[in-house]
């Protein structure tokens, strides 16, 4: 056995030269589950780690902080009204002397819920009807293309201000409206999926085991969706943070005197040459948000490939470095770059020309 | 003789396409009894798997039917799809011939087996299960079965995969094996590992085996009957001694003639010149005649009749009595 297996290095199982990738998944004697294999992949995935520990800041901040301060989200202060960030308030206040701070983190607040809601039920509307088109195609096929063309082909804006205006005021309204525009994407990379997974032969397999259409929806062609899903999910949530801030912004969402992101955007648009301060902040946590979302997603893919083996990351630094002196003390020319994909380096040497990684193993 | 578990009565089956009709097997009768080998043997493409997936009702869509096939007093053709769906896995069960896909990727390969046990037998528990699907891994020579269970498909060899897909066959004790080209995936010192485990199985299961494959050597070592098919008609079927000794048919001698000897007596290999026809709109005549040495004029405009030849030997050929000498058939 090799040092790999001893627990002390689970770690260090990132490739180091090629071989030893080899006897890492060869000779691996107690097997790891996916779900192990996947975590492993998620912590060796930076931007995802980013990503996860600053949405958890980000949660923390909006739920548990608020519960420290001495004011209230609609609490007013007409005598200090309109103040920079301080000491006793934060992020300011504004023009009626609401703490800025304290509505910063019920913005936050009300724009995580909805992104998570509508993106909850968009996931679920979009794989229900992606299943049944990939799996019965068909009619299904037909009905739920034609859906998805239909929602596509409407004016999201114009709909949304329609719908956001009358079913807007409550967060779960809300949520619903921009799930129903945005299920499509879920629906087609589900069918996508379905599509692709459906004609392999261990379906045909399962099948032949006598297993039933159910059967084989639940148990053999959803889990290899989890996967594509949970990114979609994730780029989901931002699109819908986004587009609720947007709606806000219009006015067409949260009411008075709640907020969210976009309302506290518009509120101090107004005064954005004399206190760009006011604009930026809820701004920027519009940003932190989406961004750290779709750096977990992207980890969430590298993690989730069931095909993937090791945990090895073909963006990881150390991996990189490793294969390229490889490659370098292989050929004696120096080698310029090289890209890791599925365990085999492509290098490139300096003076343009390319050959595969046969000479690093 | 014991009863026939399986007899197939003129099976046809076509795809229909935007081209015409594509008629993958044409009039096909047989049959299996309980603890034979029945190899089918054939190019590719000359109908051997869709016969198969016919029986296991597992063609497409597009795919038209004729024929009967009684199983164990059933018409397997003419069934309700939940009674069929009952009898897959549970009586007759099959196994695929590339092991790298026959896997589902998620799910660990105890995991799968316990599955197939349990889709007929919702009132085991899946620890029982999971019991028997270690046992069968030790059946099927899975070296550590109890760790290997809880392993992914892809952390098992391909050999190690096809015999895993062996006990996930044999895990309702099934009547009926069909094995579509079991080895073909494998190297060869696996391929007889591999056989060996499908023979022992079988052997202690009593169930029939439909071999599906290319493979002569595979046949001559493990088959109780042939049958050969070209584009999709059966040419030849006897013994195994019957096919490899005295066939009566120029496509299963041209057959015999191309596998390499290691005896080092020829020096040459002799292929089959040409290419099996399409099947689409298939002409008048015998579908061998254009690559046959010994065609005559008459091959080109009607096609040849099986005719038995022997007690269990049958060969389509309009030639067919200059192949045999009378007599050399009966023992």
């Amino acid at each position: 056995m090799t040092a790999l297996d001893s627990p002390k290095s689970e770690s260090d199982v990132q490739p180091a030269t090629f071989t030893d990738t080899a006897a890492a998944e060869g000779l691996s004697e107690t097997p790891k589950s996916f779900g192990r294999l996947a975590w492993e992949r998620f912590l060796s995935h930076r931007l995802a780690l980013v990503g996860a520990v600053g949405l958890i800041v980000l949660v923390l901040l909006f739920w548990i902080a608020p519960v420290f301060s001495e004011y209230e989200f609609d609490q007013r202060n007409v005598a200090d009204r309109k103040q920079g960030p301080s000491l006793e308030h934060w992020f300011g206040t504004d023009e009626i002397g609401r703490d800025l701070f304290v509505r910063t983190a019920q913005g936050g607040r009300y724009s995580m819920q909805i992104g998570l809601l509508a993106a909850f039920v968009a996931t679920l509307f979009g794989t229900i009807l992606g299943t049944l088109a990939g799996f019965f195609g068909k009619f299904w096929d037909v009905l739920v293309n034609n859906m998805v063309n239909l929602v596509l082909t409407v004016p999201a804006i114009i709909v949304l201000s329609v719908f956001a205006n009358r079913f807007g005021a409550s967060a779960g309204g809300l949520a619903l409206v921009l799930a129903g525009l945005l299920w499509t994407r879920i629906a087609r990379v589900v069918r996508g999926v379905i599509l692709s997974i459906k004609e392999q032969e261990y379906i045909m397999a399962a099948r032949a085991a006598g297993a039933s259409n159910l059967r084989i929806m639940f148990r053999h062609l959803l889990p290899n969706v989890v996967g594509a899903v949970a990114v979609e999910i994730t780029l989901l949530v931002g699109s819908v943070i986004v587009l609720e801030s947007t709606l806000s912004f219009l006015g067409l969402g949260v009411k008075p005197p709640n907020a969210s992101l976009g309302t506290l955007v518009a509120d101090a648009k107004g005064d954005i040459d004399s206190d760009p301060i006011r604009v930026l902040t809820p701004g920027i946590f519009i940003v932190l948000i989406v961004l750290c979302v779709n750096f977990l997603g992207d980890g969430l893919r590298d993690a989730l490939d069931p095909r993937a083996k090791v945990a090895d990351n073909a963006n990881s630094r150390k991996a990189k470095r490793a294969a390229l002196k490889a490659a370098t003390l292989s050929t004696g020319r120096p080698v310029a770059n090289v890209s890791l994909r599925d365990g085999v380096a492509v290098k490139k040497t300096v003076d343009g020309d390319s050959d595969d990684g046969g000479g690093l193993s | 003789m014991t009863e026939p578990l399986l007899v197939v009565d003129n099976l046809s089956v076509g795809f229909a396409t935007k081209s015409g009709v594509v008629q993958a097997a044409t009039d096909i009768s047989f049959e299996i009894r309980p603890g034979e080998v029945l190899a089918v043997v054939g190019e590719s493409g000359s109908g051997k798997s869709v016969t198969a997936l016919a029986l296991m009702r597992l063609h497409p869509g597009n795919t038209v039917i004729t024929g009967v096939a009684d199983f164990d007093g059933q018409d397997l053709l003419a069934m309700s799809d939940p009674d069929m769906r009952a009898i897959r896995g549970r009586d007759i069960a099959m196994i695929f011939q590339d092991p790298m896909t026959a896997m589902n990727p998620v799910f660990t390969v105890g995991e799968q087996i316990v599955e197939a046990i349990r889709v007929h037998d919702a009132g085991m528990s899946k620890q029982e299960a999971w019991k028997k699907s270690v046992d069968l891994l030790q059946l099927v020579g899975v070296p550590e079965p109890k760790q290997r269970a809880s392993q992914y498909p892809h952390e098992y060899s391909g050999g190690m995969r096809q015999r895993a897909m062996i006990a996930m066959a044999i895990s309702n004790d099934p009547k009926l094996l069909i094995a579509d080209e079991p080895t073909t995936a494998l190297d060869v010192t696996v391929q007889a590992q591999v056989m060996e485990v499908l023979h022992e199985v079988q052997a202690q299961t009593g169930s029939a085996m439909m071999l599906i494959t290319h493979d002569l050597g595979l046949v001559a070592g493990s088959a109780d009957r042939v049958q050969v098919m070209y584009a999709s008609r059966l040419m030849e079927t006897g013994s195994v001694d019957e096919i490899f000794y005295e066939s009566t048919n120029p496509y299963t001698r041209a057959l015999l003639e191309s596998i390499p000897d290691l005896d080092g007596k020829k020096t040459e290999l002799h292929p089959i010149p040409g290419n099996p026809p399409s099947l689409l709109n298939v002409a008048d005549g015998c579908a061998f005649a254009p690559r046959c040495t010994k065609s005559i004029d008459e091959c080109h405009q009607s096609t040849p009749r099986l005719v038995q030849v022997g007690a269990t030997q049958a060969s389509r050929c309009h030639l067919v009595d200059q192949f045999a000498p009378v007599g050399a058939w009966s023992e």
